[in-house]
C-alpha cells in the first residue's frame, strides 16, 4: 500500500522527536525500545531505522523477519506525534550511513529536549548508540497520535 | 524479585509527570501498539496507576491483554527504567482516581486546556518487573518518592513557633521555606471573601502586584476553592500539551498563564498552589515557582499540604492574637469644646449636638459606670442645648448610630427599647477633654467631674 509517510513521519524524525518502537514475545508480552535515524525508503511504505537493541535484550530477541513491530514519534516542543506499524521486513548490524543518520537525529532530538528544559546531558544518556540495530519495517498502518479528540485517526 | 529489580520508592523522580512516559500494549492477535502516557502515578510499592483519557486502542488492547510495559525517565538524571506491568483493572472515582484528576485539573487549570485534563479513569496495573534500561551507565542518584524532610519541617515549625513569628509570622514563613526548603520564589495571598490578594512575595524583584485572584479560578483559586495542593511539575511540557490538544501554536512557557502578575523570574519550570487551611476552610493560598522542573509533584505534596497547614495556623493564630491585643489596648477618645467634635484613636467621629451627646454617654459610662440610658435624661440635660419643643433628638441618635456602626473603635449605641438606649463597648476608654478660650467657648462649660 501507499502511505504519505514522507510528508508525516519523516518530518516528524528530522524535527528531532522522539522515537519509541514496541515489539512482544511469544506470550504478547510488549516491550519499548528507542530508535533513531528514521528514514523512509524509496518504496513509500517501508520505513528503516537504527533501534536500540543490546545483545539478549528484549528487543534483539523480538525482533525478527516478519515480526510485529510499532513505532511513535513525538515531536518534544509540540507534541505532534505519528505512529506507524507494520513487520519487520530486513534486519541487519548498522552501516556506517545508518549511523551518520542516527547521530543527526540524536542532534535534533537534543535540541528538541533542550526547548522543554532538559539539557544535552540528559539526551546524550537517552543514547546508546553501541546498541543500534537497524531495522526495516514494511507499514501497513499509520496513525495520528497527536494528543486530542483526533487522536488515534489515520493519517 | 531478581537482584536486578529496582523498588518503585526509589524511582520517585520518574513519578513525578515531568517527563511523559512511553506506554506499550499489544493486541490478542500480535501487533503492538506504542504511545505516550501524561502520567504515571505511584500507587503502593507493588502498582501504578496511569491516566486514561485519548487511548482508545491502548484501552481495546488492555481488554484483550493485560500485559503492558512502560518506560519511565527521571527528569533529573535521565536514567531510564522500564516496567512490566499487568493490568488489572480501571476506576472511576475513589482516592487514587481523584489524585490522579486533581493533578490534571491543575494542569487544565494552568493552561484552561479543559480537554487536555478530562480523565476518563485511572488504570490500576501490578508492577510484575522493574529494572534499569541501561546498566551500562554509572547509577545517578535521584529524589525518594517520601524523602526525609522531617528535619526540614521540625526546623520549619521551630522557627514560626518563636517569638519572631508572632510580630511578622508571613515575611518568616516565606524566608524560612527558602532557607531550609530551596522555595526561593513565593507569594501570599489572603483570602478576603471570593477574592485572593497578595500580601507578600519572596525571591521578586517588586513588591506584591496588585492585581488579585478569583476564588475557583486558575490554578490558585482553584486551590483555595478545593482546599488542596494543586501543582504542576513541568510547565513546558503542559503548556506544549495543552497546544496540541487545542491545535494552535506553542508559546513561551516560562512565561505563559502565569496567575498573577508577579515579575518572572529567569524560567518557571513547575509551580505550586498551597492551601492554608483553617477549620477545613482555606484563608490563603502560598503559591510557588521554580526555575526546575520537578520542583513541585507527588514527592513534595505531602509537604506542601503539612507547610500549608501550619502556615495556615500560625497566620491564624497571629491574627487572633493581634485582634485579642487590639480589644485589649484602650480607645482614646478626645472631646474638642470648641465645635463638640469628638475623636476616636485620632479619627474624626462627630460633632455638635451628636457630639456633645456622645460625650456625655461616654463620661458617665467611665466616671459613673452606666451604660444604659434614657431620651428622657438626654431631653431633659441643659448642658446638650437641646432647642426645646423640637430637639430632633431621634435623627441625631440614629446619626450617631450610623457612625459609630460605621467605625472600627469598638463602640456601638443600641436602642434596648421605647426611649432607651444602651452602649456596647468592646475595649476600654480613654477620655480627654481640650477645652477653648476663644471665641467658639460655650457657656456654660462642662461641669468639673463630681
Amino acid at each position: 500500500m501507499q502511505l504519505p509517510l514522507s510528508a508525516n513521519i519523516a518530518g516528524l524524525a528530522r524535527d528531532g522527536a522522539a522515537v519509541v518502537v514496541a515489539t512482544r514475545d511469544s506470550g504478547l508480552r510488549p516491550c519499548i525500545a528507542r530508535a533513531w535515524g528514521l528514514e523512509i525508503l524509496a518504496i513509500d511504505d517501508v520505513i528503516r531505522l537504527s533501534v536500540e537493541a543490546p545483545s539478549h535484550s528484549r528487543t534483539r530477541e523480538n525482533l525478527r523477519h516478519g515480526a510485529e513491530i510499532a513505532t511513535t514519534l513525538s515531536r518534544p516542543s509540540t507534541y505532534h506525534s505519528a505512529q506507524v506499524k507494520g513487520v519487520v521486513a530486513d534486519l541487519r548490524e548498522p552501516q556506517e550511513a545508518d549511523l551518520v543518520l542516527a547521530d543527526a537525529h540524536h542532534r535534533a532530538f537534543a535540541e528538541e529536549a533542550q526547548r522543554v528544559g532538559l539539557t544535552a546531558r540528559h539526551a546524550a544518556r537517552a543514547f546508546d548508540r553501541g546498541a543500534l540495530l537497524s531495522v526495516s519495517v514494511t507499514v501497513h498502518e499509520a496513525y495520528d497520535q497527536t494528543p486530542g479528540a483526533a487522536a488515534g485517526g489515520p493519517l | 524479585m531478581t537482584r536486578d529489580q529496582v523498588p518503585l520508592t526509589a524511582i520517585a523522580n520518574c513519578l513525578q509527570g515531568v517527563m511523559p512516559s512511553a506506554f506499550a500494549t499489544c493486541s490478542a492477535d500480535g501487533m503492538p501498539n506504542v504511545t505516550y502516557m501524561s502520567l504515571v502515578q505511584y500507587v503502593d510499592p507493588d502498582r501504578v496507576a496511569l491516566s486514561r483519557q485519548f487511548l482508545r486502542k491502548t484501552a481495546a488492547n488492555l481488554d484483550e491483554n493485560a500485559s503492558a510495559q512502560v518506560l519511565l525517565v527521571d527528569p533529573d538524571t535521565m536514567e531510564q527504567y522500564l516496567l512490566d506491568l499487568l493490568y488489572l483493572h480501571t476506576e472511576t472515582d475513589g482516592p487514587v482516581f481523584d489524585t490522579l484528576d486533581r493533578n490534571l485539573e491543575a494542569l487544565a487549570a494552568q493552561t484552561g486546556a479543559e480537554q487536555a485534563a478530562r480523565l476518563r479513569g485511572a488504570d490500576i496495573h501490578r508492577v510484575v518487573s522493574c529494572v534499569r534500561l541501561r546498566d551500562d551507565l554509572d547509577v545517578a542518584s535521584g529524589r525518594a518518592l517520601e524523602p526525609d524532610v522531617l528535619r526540614g519541617l521540625d526546623d520549619f515549625v521551630r522557627r514560626m513557633g518563636s517569638p519572631a513569628a508572632e510580630s511578622e509570622p508571613v515575611a518568616l514563613a516565606l524566608r524560612s521555606l527558602e532557607d531550609i526548603f530551596g522555595f526561593a520564589h513565593a507569594a501570599f495571598l489572603v483570602r478576603d471573601g471570593h477574592r485572593l490578594q497578595v500580601a507578600a512575595t519572596n525571591g521578586y524583584p517588586s513588591g506584591p502586584p496588585a492585581e488579585d485572584v478569583e476564588v475557583g479560578s486558575g490554578l490558585i483559586g482553584v486551590a483555595a476553592e478545593r482546599g488542596q495542593v494543586m501543582s504542576v511539575p513541568n510547565l513546558a511540557r503542559t503548556h506544549v500539551m495543552a497546544a496540541a490538544v487545542d491545535d494552535r501554536p506553542g508559546e513561551d512557557a516560562a512565561v505563559a498563564s502565569r496567575p498573577i502578575g508577579l515579575p518572572a523570574p529567569a524560567k518557571v519550570h513547575s509551580v505550586a498552589a498551597v492551601p492554608l487551611v483553617v477549620h477545613g476552610k482555606a484563608v490563603g493560598v502560598l503559591y510557588l515557582e521554580s526555575d526546575k522542573p520537578g520542583a513541585f509533584g507527588p514527592c513534595s505534596e505531602r509537604l506542601l499540604r503539612i507547610v500549608g497547614h501550619h502556615l495556615g495556623a500560625t497566620v491564624g493564630n497571629a491574627q487572633a492574637l493581634a485582634r485579642s491585643h487590639e480589644a485589649q489596648r484602650a480607645v482614646e477618645i478626645t472631646y474638642y469644646q470648641a465645635d463638640d467634635s469628638v475623636f476616636a484613636d485620632g479619627d474624626y467621629v462627630i460633632k455638635g449636638a451628636p457630639g456633645r451627646i456622645l460625650w456625655k454617654l461616654l463620661r458617665e459610662h467611665v466616671t459613673q459606670g452606666r451604660v444604659h440610658f434614657t431620651n428622657r435624661e438626654l431631653r431633659l440635660d441643659e448642658r446638650l442645648e437641646l432647642p426645646a419643643g423640637n430637639d430632633n433628638l431621634d435623627s441625631r441618635l440614629v446619626s450617631l448610630r450610623r457612625r459609630l456602626h460605621a467605625g472600627s473603635w469598638g463602640i456601638g449605641l443600641d436602642r434596648v427599647g421605647r426611649g432607651r438606649l444602651a452602649l456596647q463597648l468592646e475595649r476600654p476608654l480613654t477620655l480627654a477633654e481640650v477645652p477653648t478660650d476663644g471665641p467658639m467657648r460655650r457657656d456654660p462649660a462642662w461641669p468639673a467631674d463630681d
